[in-house]
């Protein structure tokens, strides 16, 4: 079975790196799921290669159900710290801001560069 | 169905040299490359049965293989012998003098791959051409790969080696189905009438 590969599996990843597991949350499942359909949005643009078994069509996830998302396996990690970093945008400390761009940035290098 | 072994190894070798690069991606530009590769080469021929009718110059050939056809390498008739002919169009043989008796003949034609893919979008093709070929079309692939642009595998410098050794390949592959894989040898024979011997 994949690490994560459900767009729940993602949220709960996401959360653990959030430090936000217990509820009620601080970022809600509707924002976290926003996030990764962002992500793919942005994965599009920067590498179409990966939309290829989807005709290059782009998933939009409405329900933060046990829906498999079609993500290739090895860049999953990258999907992940683009929904942390994207939820962490919304948090006005400066520290958050650093991280933030950080870890957007992480998306964006392994995508481009794979490591 | 199983994959051929030098299928795997091929696609194995790109994945480890190929660092982040997908499965889809490998597929959709191995066809490329292994239509690129029995473009140039004419590697991989086909032997088309057809019967001519009497004053009819002119005939469609279809190939027995999943594959379309390049080129018209040459007709024979029932006695092996010569008979004059083009191919204005892929398929479509002209013979340069109408028939006055229906006859057996043979065409070869070059041939290359076409879609459909077989279930596992892979190009259908012979395995001896990958047996044989392989190192040649893994430098084609990695060649094409390490082309594209912003990617994680992208290597302007290397992929330039790469596309000099598979073209060096095609023409290696090509010299040897000119001289139909005989060790300093001519590809023409005897045909069955006349005398002689081939060495």
């Amino acid at each position: 079975v994949a690490v994560f590969e459900t767009v729940a599996q993602y949220i709960t990843r996401a959360r653990v790196l959030l430090q936000d597991t217990v509820s009620p949350y601080r970022y809600s499942d509707t924002e976290l799921m926003e996030a990764l359909n962002l992500a793919l949005v942005e994965a599009r643009l920067i590498r179409p290669d990966l939309f290829l078994d989807l005709e290059f069509e782009i998933p939009n996830y409405t329900a933060t159900s046990d829906a498999t998302t079609d993500i290739e396996e090895q860049y999953r990690v990258a999907f992940l710290y683009y929904i942390v970093g994207h939820a962490q945008l919304r948090d006005e400390e400066d520290t958050q801001d650093a991280r933030a761009s950080a870890l957007l940035g992480r998306f964006t290098k392994l995508l481009k560069a794979g490591v | 169905v199983t994959e051929p072994a030098a299928l795997t190894r091929l696609m194995n070798n790109a994945r480890s040299e190929l660092p982040g690069v997908t499965d889809m991606a490998l597929r959709l530009k191995l066809f490329d490359v292994i239509n690129e590769f029995l473009t140039d080469s004419r590697a991989w021929r086909d032997t088309i049965s057809f019967t001519t009718n009497v004053d009819d110059t002119t005939y469609e050939i279809y190939s027995n293989e999943t594959a379309t056809i390049l080129a018209l390498i040459g007709i024979t008739d029932a006695n092996d012998a010569p008979v004059k002919a083009t191919m204005p169009t892929p398929g479509s043989i002209v013979l340069a003098n109408a028939p006055d008796a229906e006859t057996d003949c043979e065409a070869e034609v070059a041939i290359t791959v076409v879609d459909p893919t077989d279930a596992d979008d892979y190009p259908v093709m012979p395995e001896w051409l990958l047996e044989r070929y392989g190192r040649t079309l893994l430098m084609g692939l990695l060649g094409g790969m390490m082309t594209q642009i912003a990617k994680p595998w992208t290597n302007e410098r290397m992929a330039v080696y790469h596309t000099r050794r598979f073209r060096n390949g095609i023409a290696t592959a090509r010299a040897e189905v000119d001289h139909a894989h005989l060790q300093d040898g001519q590809r023409w024979r005897f045909p069955s009438f006349a005398p002689g011997s081939q060495r």
